[in-house]
């Protein structure tokens, strides 16, 4: 079926008449009925791969895409489009509210006892776009690219723990890591894409001209045509190893604004945005939309510039935690959408998740009590002092265009403001925040992280990692994430991750606030789209399907 | 002439130039680096090594002189934010705004005049007064309000116009199609341009309308139309090619928030971001298309002048 056909009509009445009355019919019939119900209420769920075939999905993305995995930019908008073109050695799949790993291009993997070498088997028989067969040294060629540093690879980091690729033969890849590694099979399903050897190898990798505008990969969907700041369209692969897509295409809509992205949703123009927390009540009564909380592997917190003495003091940390009420902030901003946060790792991490945690509710009384015995009384201006007369004032630091974090930091304010704080907010540019980040310029900054999916906290916790933004020093943490790290046993290791989730949340690092669902406003037409944060459901886009 | 043209040109030269200079310093020297390089999953090292690569760690004079050097050999460099080269870029969007304001300030212009004229004839009555109220409306509405408020109704109400984009995804060109997708954000740009545009033409008709020479054209017996059109207007329209004249920069600039709203792949839309971005390269590019309009509008405006008034001897 002609992908023009069914752009014509968006509600798509009309071109898949013939489909529709002929269910109807075999539902009529009852026989029928009944093998429809099977199928698409199978024992698997959602991941059943029911239904209809056809039909073109549309999504919108917030700029323009640059449907190329390796370097820099590396947006959102081309990871979201790299994800339908291109296939990841492992992937990620939700099954009883946690995530896990599932092989991708990798059919099974292996490792050493100590985790420095792992072995990967790949899928025989897996084909790119342009018919060629994929190998061991496509793998090969894009860890060595995103390891070397003349090339601008914004996801080296994911990949650094490896020090050498081997082909030992086609569809067999031996890793060489740095160090002892448990993490390394879920971190390259982090977006690590495998490109095609064949069509950049001897291309400069930083700008590939040739590949960007007519990029190829294994994935479910093959690059069809990208009108600059309009749209980008793939069209259905159907040699795709995981099972050719029930979808005919599916579109990318370049639209930068959230209000017209709402309005085309509404309009039927589009089947699927993320919208903010405030648009949520004008979805929630939508005909022919569906508001869904999908669940993400985040967290929101206040990041404390360990660089600065005034913080050394782990009462004053406490202290800060006290003064927030997580509770009132999830139920008043947030509407319900989402939990207290009680650490860095997310719930959806399954048995990795320690709840049994310090929590510090909501005290007022004890957040004043600890400042007086950190030093800190208020003064006759109603300011915090210390002995020496010095007065605690807080350089609070966030990002401009986030209303929900807005909010939140406002009532942060009036909360630090009653214990006797000093507060400015510095609500800024996005560059500007993220140069003041980086250059540790704030007392109090909000921030979130969207991670990986797995327990490991030593790139932004270990002391002396690049990756730690806050200058957090703990020489206790450091040897509990070294050891972490490189337990081969789960049991073990679990164990371990739950002691790390303790101890910090003794030593409050960082002030942690939410773990907030990803809101999606969908069209209802669409089906099989797993419930889960956009950046891994699409990894699954083979399975959706229009009814 | 000709030595009027050649001096202008040369004078054009020198001010873009200058231009560029100020630009590269003004960008440069904003708080906040370039975004591609503050994602928070980038370590401190790579940051340092991306900067290298991208040539943002020699010092600003030398930086300008590369680019400088590039630009003079037509290569005005790639996007940090889509390793697009910015030519391709600013040609590729440059028309789509030029569609956008062409047709809205043409149409302004052809609605606007008559309008001014009408209510200069007729002042302090009722036309004048309806006139003189829908200006004001069309100039103090916000820009993103009605672009929103039109799409709502228009497109998610009653479903008769597209929410958005230049053309239906999918289906060959068609006049009618491409016509659809303009007349929202065609209105949107119009309001204020014709309300400015009528007033102008208003208060110089007025003015024309005041002279002797009018009072001698009808003192001579000349109908009222001819007096109108063959004498006044033509007087009038000075002030009003002034005002047009500096809508012509604006053309390809100010459209950013009709842009953005109406997803409009154009340029207002593609300077916005990429400043916000600090995407150093296109926004040089943008500024540099933008200032040649400029430019262009300008030494168009003082032709405009001397075809129109005879008193004016260009050079």
């Amino acid at each position: 079926m002609a992908i023009e056909h069914v752009l014509a009509d968006p509600r798509c009445a009309r071109v898949r008449f013939s489909r529709r009355e002929f269910i109807r019919m075999a539902a009529l019939g009852g026989a029928a009925a009944a093998g429809l119900d099977s199928m698409l209420g199978g024992p698997a769920g959602a991941w059943a791969a029911a239904g209809k075939r056809g039909g073109v999905w549309r999504m919108a993305i917030p700029g323009n895409p640059t449907a190329y995995p390796i370097t820099i930019p590396g947006k959102l908008v081309d990871i979201l489009v790299d994800k339908t073109i291109f296939s990841t050695l492992v992937k990620y799949q939700l099954h009883n509210g946690t995530i896990q790993v599932v092989p991708d291009l990798a059919q099974s993997w292996t490792a050493n006892a100590d985790l420095t070498e792992y072995t990967f088997r790949l899928r025989s028989g897996v084909k790119w776009h342009d018919g060629q067969p994929l190998t061991a040294d496509d793998v090969k060629f894009t860890l060595d690219a995103m390891l070397n540093p003349k090339v601008n690879a914004g996801l080296a980091g994911v990949v650094s723990a490896i020090s050498q690729t081997t082909v030992a033969d086609p569809t067999t890849v031996k890793l060489t890591l740095k160090y002892p590694y448990a993490s390394l099979p879920v971190m390259l399903g982090y977006n690590v894409a495998i490109v095609p050897k064949h069509l950049l190898e001897g291309q400069d990798l930083n700008q590939p001209v040739q590949f960007i505008q007519h990029p190829v990969g294994t994935g479910p969907f093959k690059f069809k045509t990208f009108a600059q700041d309009s749209y980008l369209e793939v069209a259905a692969n159907p040699d795709y190893f995981g099972g050719a897509p029930l979808l005919d295409g599916i579109v990318f809509k370049v639209i930068p604004d959230g209000n017209t992205r709402l309005a085309q949703l509404e309009a039927g123009e589009i089947d699927f945005t993320v919208i903010d927390p405030p648009q949520a009540p004008a979805v929630q009564g939508a005909r022919g939309i569906e508001l869904r909380r999908a669940p993400q592997v985040d967290y929101y917190f206040f990041a404390i510039n360990h660089g600065l003495p005034k913080f050394a003091d782990v009462r004053i940390r406490q202290a800060l935690t006290y003064a927030i009420d997580k509770q009132a902030i999830v139920k008043n901003i947030l509407k319900g959408d989402g939990r207290p946060a009680t650490g860095p790792i997310n719930p959806l991490l399954g048995a990795y998740y320690n709840p049994n945690v310090e929590t510090y509710p909501y005290s007022l009384e004890k957040a004043q009590a600890l400042l007086s015995e950190a030093g800190w009384k208020k003064g006759a201006d109603g300011v915090l002092a210390n002995g020496k007369g010095e007065k605690f004032t807080l350089l609070f630091n966030g990002p401009k265009g986030y209303p929900v974090m807005e909010q939140v930091m406002t009532y942060a304010q009036q909360q630090y403001q009653k214990l006797g704080f000093d507060v400015t907010l510095d609500i800024v540019d996005w560059p500007v925040h993220l140069q003041k980040y980086h250059d540790r310029n704030y007392d109090l900054l909000m921030e979130w992280w969207i991670t990986p999916p797995d327990a490991d906290l030593y790139d932004h916790y270990y002391s002396t990692s690049p990756d730690n933004w806050w200058g957090y020093k703990n020489a206790v943490l450091d040897r509990m994430l070294v050891k972490a790290r490189s337990e081969p046993n789960p049991q073990k290791r679990i164990a371990m991750y739950h002691d790390i989730q303790g101890l910090i949340a003794k030593d409050v690092p960082l002030v942690y606030l939410y773990y907030p669902p990803e809101l999606q406003a969908m069209s209802s037409r669409t089906q099989g789209l797993p419930l889960i944060g956009y950046r891994d459901a699409l990894t699954w886009v083979s399975k959706v399907w229009l009814a | 002439m000709t030595a009027y043209l050649v001096r202008r040109t040369l004078q054009s030269v020198v001010l873009l130039w200058i231009v560029s200079v100020a630009v590269f310093v003004l960008i440069h020297t904003a708080p906040g680096g370039a975004a591609v390089l503050q994602n928070p999953d980038l370590s401190r090292d790579q940051i340092a090594q991306f900067r290298a690569n991208l040539g943002l760690d020699a010092p600003l004079p030398v930086q300008y002189v590369r680019w400088l050097h590039g630009v003079l050999r037509g290569d005005f460099g790639r996007s940090y934010n889509t390793v697009e080269p910015v030519a391709r870029l600013v040609e590729t969007r440059l028309p789509n705004t030029l569609l956008l304001t062409g047709i809205a300030l043409g149409l302004a212009v052809l609605l606007a005049i008559p309008l001014g004229v009408a209510s200069a004839t007729h002042r302090n009555t009722p036309i004048d007064r309806l006139v003189a109220v829908l200006s004001f409306l069309g100039i103090s509405t916000p820009v993103f309000w009605l672009g929103i408020v039109l799409i709502v109704v228009c497109s998610v109400q009653f479903r008769i116009l597209p929410a958005g984009g230049m053309y239906q995804i999918g289906e060959p060109f068609s006049v009618g199609d491409r016509v659809r997708h303009l007349l929202m954000p065609v209105f949107v740009l119009m309001t204020a341009n014709l309300a400015e545009v009528t007033r102008y033409t208003r208060s110089a008709m007025i003015d024309a309308l005041g002279e002797d020479y009018v009072r001698t054209a009808r003192a001579k017996g000349l109908p009222g139309p001819a007096v109108l059109f063959r004498h006044a207007l033509r007087n009038a329209l000075i002030p009003v090619i002034t005002i047009v004249g500096v809508y012509l920069p604006r053309a390809v600039s100010a459209t950013a928030i009709t842009e953005t709203v109406f997803s409009w792949p154009g340029m207002g839309q593609l300077a916005l971001q990429s400043a916000a971005t600090r995407d150093y390269p296109v926004v040089l590019g943008t500024t540099l298309a933008i200032a040649v309009f400029a430019v262009a509008g300008s030494l168009l405006t003082d032709l405009a002048y001397g075809y129109a008034d005879p008193r004016i001897r260009l050079g």
